[in-house]
């Protein structure tokens, strides 16, 4: 079953006296607990698709549907509602609340949606773990390096247990190890918890990796293939 | 020098002007700050100005003469004249002219006589008038200049002196006097002016001062960013500087011509409600300049060199508010904890050096507004007492002890006089070694009186006690002024009977009540047996007429003289004296009490009968002075009549003399001066900074949350729960703002306890009027609604701007 389905999108952007569309009629689905990487150059629209799937920008047109539940019918209270209870997303530039701490900052959807019937606690612990930060939890995001910042922001979105995470290049930041080591966690969560995982991404590799690969192409996501051998295009 | 003021001013201040034009809303707190600066140095110095041009003109329309020589006899004049030609004369005594300066148009003649009832005396009193600045040398005049008043009248007097002492015994004093009119000092009351206005400038630039530093910091904080990325490319500190000063300096220039509309619109309404006049002089506009330029460079200087000291990467790193946040080195546990209420809680007690700061500055500034309008008070009921109580004539009969109503009639009747009062006698214990026991249950805490003995019955007191003597008349006077408890007038007809003063040192210290009693002190050897006989006057008045009887005296003792040379003073001279020698108590009954009566020493008054006063004194009392106030609305050359018809009066009684103190000019000049307008305003302006430092920290503040509030969307917040955040907001500034006005209040009472209480005693210069702390409620209630409503919307508006622009943008989350 799709968890995720987006029909007829069409977003665009007024610049002055021109208008650019930055998602132009897109149409595709992922499967409940596929890997789907959104690949494309700058200023294709492939961060702004995934804004809107996630339920975080309004399209001008179409629908996006996530768990059978169209997010552009939705109220804005009950999109927050939503979002907080079944999506996690990862930005790449971090975006942790200056004035907390890492446990804190990775605690504020856990505060916010309290969900019943969920332990934080072990959720915690356990995100906590495998992202190795748990010498850093009572330093501001200010005393942490660039790579840590990402671990808390990736444990923030994780703490819920979301049923979909999208995650926009969230090794753009890092260096080749740590990328992997990001990377590992993720699928490892994914594969863990049955999550869908949705990535736009700039790193073939890591696209390489990915169920299936859509490429911006005009403001629309064209199926891609990759030969998951030598990393290149088969299309 | 072309090359170098393009480079170092022209293409600055271009590149400031693009900036602050792009940029306006960043700098429009800078605008209104300075725009309120500017219009109040404006504003100071028109007043200083115009009051001193005001007081110029006033003098220069009542008075032509810089010295007066009166009551010369006909030989006296004549050999005057021989060396010196008057210039000028006083257009009020002699009612014709006719010769005519051809320099300035002015009639004048040599001589004038001032001697309106010759045929009483016989004698005539000559008056001359001298001008000391002159350049007409064709009339065989004085050579003088502005430069050289001065020693142009030392020049004068040694012309001068020579004939009033001409046929003089030695030590015998002239009987005509020298005067100088108020056009002399005039160049001294500039100088008073200009140090006065000197001293305003300081302080008000202390206080904008403040503020500006207060406003570029928070500029400097929050813009570390751009400032660091500055640092990257190489600025130096004096680069910062410059480039600081140059953005402010625009905001000056933009601000400028407002600041000085509003100026004159304001000093203009000042003089025109109190119908005074008011003119401007132009280079007053360009004093203003240099003044502003400072205050902009001494501004910006600190906060910028403390920023170029930073590593560049730090302020790279304080974009996001880091640079406010305490780290706390330990977390909370956010689980169970609500949100948005506890998140913000937390948020705010993490960003404390933010609301602290919005806070502190806030309530300085309403300090200065509350106690700036205490101050107002205080001086507005100052003016009023010291105008009540000022006279412009003293008229001394030397040899009288007491003037009777009679005479006093006589000068009440003089047209142009409005008031007459009698002086009384009043003598310190101190000074007759006499004191006072007071007994402790009437005495209050901490009144500054000696307590004997210690814990025992009495105090005591010999400063603070003031021994007076008064008729029926002076009383009838007090009764008509002040206050009282009891019938004054009982002093008059009961034996030893005393109306007592309530306050000291500006506050209440005795609580007597009628029929209490008090205890001075005699010194055994002074006073002789005394009885008393009551007796009625022609008017039908009672008198009590003391009756001396014979008395031993006794030999002066050792220790009083060990006491007199012993170099004691005060507390310590005092219980030396009552512990080593001989007084007799004499008991006084409270027939009165009288509340705020200015004594002229400032003690505690004791004011008893003639023949009271003599037995505890040893002195007769004595009326001998009348202390004359002209009608206000005499005119200078009116009051000179006047003060002519005073010098007349010594001539009709024996051995006379009357002083001029002038207290009725000076009145119309702190009239005309307009310094309670001028406090007034500095106050309200220090207010009305408190809303700008609200605003201007609070939109930058939450400006930056923007990115936290899009991301807490982002995980599931609604715009409800940002409202809800922004409110608590709200709640945490509110409580902060009263407790600013708390500080306020404690400020201004605390400078009403040094100046009431301390210092009075510090200095000796307390008053015996009870000064209460009242301050205005209406301050009170303007800083509390303006800060309030500066709390307020300082957190609501942000959230408003925050929906409106999630609104327009159709996303929780601006890209970037």
């Amino acid at each position: 079953m799709a968890i995720l389905e987006v029909r007829d999108l069409i977003k665009q952007y007024r610049q002055s006296d021109s208008v650019i569309t930055a998602v132009n009629r897109a149409n595709f689905e992922v499967e409940d607990g596929e890997f789907v990487a959104i690949i494309g150059t700058s200023g294709s629209g492939k961060s702004t698709l995934l804004h809107i799937c996630a339920g975080l920008l309004t399209a001008n047109s179409g629908h996006v549907f996530v768990r059978g539940n169209d997010l552009t019918a939705m109220k804005s209270s009950e999109l927050a509602a939503f979002r907080g209870r079944y999506i996690g997303m990862i930005f790449q530039r971090h975006n942790l609340i200056p004035q907390l701490t890492a446990i804190e900052n990775i605690l504020v959807p856990a505060m916010m949606c309290n969900k019943p019937d969920f332990s934080y606690e072990e959720s915690l612990k356990k995100t906590v773990a495998a992202l190795h930060i748990e010498d850093r939890l009572n330093h501001l995001p200010s005393e942490l390096s660039g790579g840590q910042q990402q671990r808390v922001a990736i444990a923030r979105a994780l703490i819920n247990r979301p049923q979909v995470l999208f995650a926009d290049e969230p090794t753009g930041n890092l260096d080749r190890e740590n990328a992997e080591e990001v990377l590992n966690l993720l699928l490892e969560t994914k594969r863990t918890l049955n999550q869908t995982l949705v990535m736009v991404t700039h790193d073939m590799n890591i696209a390489s990796r990915a169920d299936r690969i859509f490429k911006m192409e005009n403001g629309m996501p064209i199926p891609y293939r990759l030969d998951k051998s030598s990393g290149t295009p088969l299309s | 020098m072309k090359e170098k003021i393009i480079l170092h001013i022209a293409v600055p201040f271009k590149n400031a002007v693009r900036q602050v034009k792009s940029h306006v809303a960043q700098f429009l707190p800078f605008i209104f700050a300075l725009l309120l600066m500017q219009a109040l140095i404006f504003t100071v110095l028109f007043f200083y100005d115009n009051n001193y041009q005001n007081e110029k003109n006033l003098i220069e329309s009542e008075y032509d003469y810089h010295v007066m020589v009166s009551g010369l006899d006909e030989y006296q004049m004549l050999k005057i004249r021989e060396k010196l030609f008057p210039v000028t004369i006083n257009s009020a005594i002699a009612e014709s002219a006719t010769n005519v300066d051809e320099i300035t148009g002015e009639k004048y003649d040599r001589i004038t006589c001032h001697d309106p009832d010759t045929e009483v005396t016989g004698n005539e009193s000559y008056d001359v008038y001298y001008r000391l600045l002159t350049g007409n040398k064709e009339y065989g005049l004085l050579d003088f200049t502005p430069d050289t008043l001065e020693s142009n009248y030392e020049s004068f007097l040694y012309k001068v002196l020579p004939v009033l002492y001409e046929g003089l015994e030695e030590g015998e004093e002239p009987r005509a006097e020298i005067t100088l009119s108020p056009l002399y000092r005039l160049g001294e009351r500039k100088t008073e002016n200009t140090l006065l206005c000197a001293l305003t400038m300081l302080l008000l630039l202390f206080v904008s001062l403040l503020i500006l530093i207060s406003l570029f910091k928070t500029r400097a904080s929050h813009f570390q960013f751009t400032y660091g990325i500055y640092a990257t490319c190489g600025a130096t500190a004096r680069k910062l500087q410059q480039l600081a000063f140059f953005e402010l300096l625009v905001c000056l220039a933009v601000s400028f011509l407002p600041a000085l509309l509003l100026a004159l619109g304001v000093t203009h309404a000042v003089y025109a409600s109190a119908a005074i006049p008011f003119a401007l002089t132009p280079s007053l506009i360009l004093i203003e300049i240099p003044i502003a330029l400072l205050t902009v460079a001494l501004a910006v200087m600190p906060a910028m060199k403390l920023l170029s000291m930073k590593d560049p990467t730090q302020l790279l790193q304080g974009e996001d508010h880091s640079n406010v946040i305490s780290s706390p080195s330990r977390s909370s546990i956010l689980l169970g904890r609500r949100f948005p209420v506890d998140y913000e809680r937390l948020s705010a007690w993490r960003m404390r050096r933010h609301h602290l700061k919005i806070a502190v500055t806030s309530g300085l500034l309403c300090t200065v507004f509350i106690l700036g309008l205490y101050l107002c008070a205080v001086y507005r009921e100052e003016m009023r007492l010291a105008a009540s109580t000022d006279y412009d004539f003293t008229f001394t009969f030397e040899k009288q002890t007491y003037i009777d109503e009679r005479t006093a009639d006589k000068f009440r009747e003089t047209d142009g006089i409005a008031r007459v009062h009698k002086s009384h006698s009043e003598r310190k214990a101190l000074s007759l070694f006499s004191h006072v026991l007071l007994d402790r249950a009437d005495v209050r805490s901490f009144s500054g009186l000696t307590e004997y003995p210690k814990g025992d019955r009495y105090y005591v007191t010999n400063d603070a006690a003031y021994l007076c003597a008064m008729d029926e008349d002076l009383i009838k006077e007090l009764s008509e002024s002040y206050r009282f408890d009891g019938d004054p007038y009982a002093i008059l007809t009961e034996k030893d009977a005393v109306i007592i003063g309530a306050s000291y040192q500006n506050r209440s210290v005795l609580d007597y009540q009628v029929g209490d009693s008090v205890y001075v002190a005699v010194l055994a050897e002074k006073e002789p047996e005394m009885g008393y006989e009551l007796t009625f006057d022609e008017n039908g008045h009672p008198v009590w007429i003391l009756v001396e009887k014979e008395s031993e005296t006794k030999e002066e003792e050792t220790t009083y003289q060990d006491v007199v040379q012993s170099m004691l003073t005060g507390e310590k001279q005092l219980l030396r004296q009552i512990e080593t020698m001989d007084f007799v108590y004499r008991k006084l009954t409270v027939a009165a009490v009288i509340y705020d009566y200015p004594s002229a020493a400032n003690g505690i008054p004791f004011v008893m009968n003639a023949a009271s006063y003599k037995a505890v004194t040893g002195e007769e009392p004595t009326a001998n002075t009348l202390y004359i106030s002209a009608d206000e609305d005499l005119s200078g050359n009116e009051l000179s009549v006047l003060e002519g018809r005073m010098r007349f009066y010594t001539h009709l009684f024996d051995d006379t003399s009357c002083i001029s103190h002038g207290a009725h000019f000076e009145n119309i000049i702190t009239d005309m001066s307009q310094h309670e307008y001028l406090m007034l305003l500095f106050a309200s302006f220090a207010v009305l900074f408190v809303p700008i430092i609200w605003f201007y920290a609070q939109l930058l503040f939450y400006f930056k949350r923007k990115r936290e509030f899009d991301l807490l969307q982002s995980i599931g917040a609604d715009m409800t729960v940002i409202r809800r955040l922004h409110f608590e907001g709200v709640l945490l500034m509110i409580p902060l703002g009263i407790l600013s006005l708390l500080t306020a209040a404690l400020a201004t009472f605390t400078v009403y306890v040094l100046s009431t209480f301390v210092l009075p005693v510090v200095f000796a210069s307390g008053s015996a009027v009870v000064s209460n702390f009242s301050p205005n409620p209406l301050a009170y209630v303007i800083a509390f609604l303006l800060t309030f409503a500066s709390s307020l919307l300082s957190s609501y508006i942000p959230f408003l701007r925050y929906r409106a622009q999630n609104k327009s943008e159709n996303t929780v989350f601006t890209r970037d």
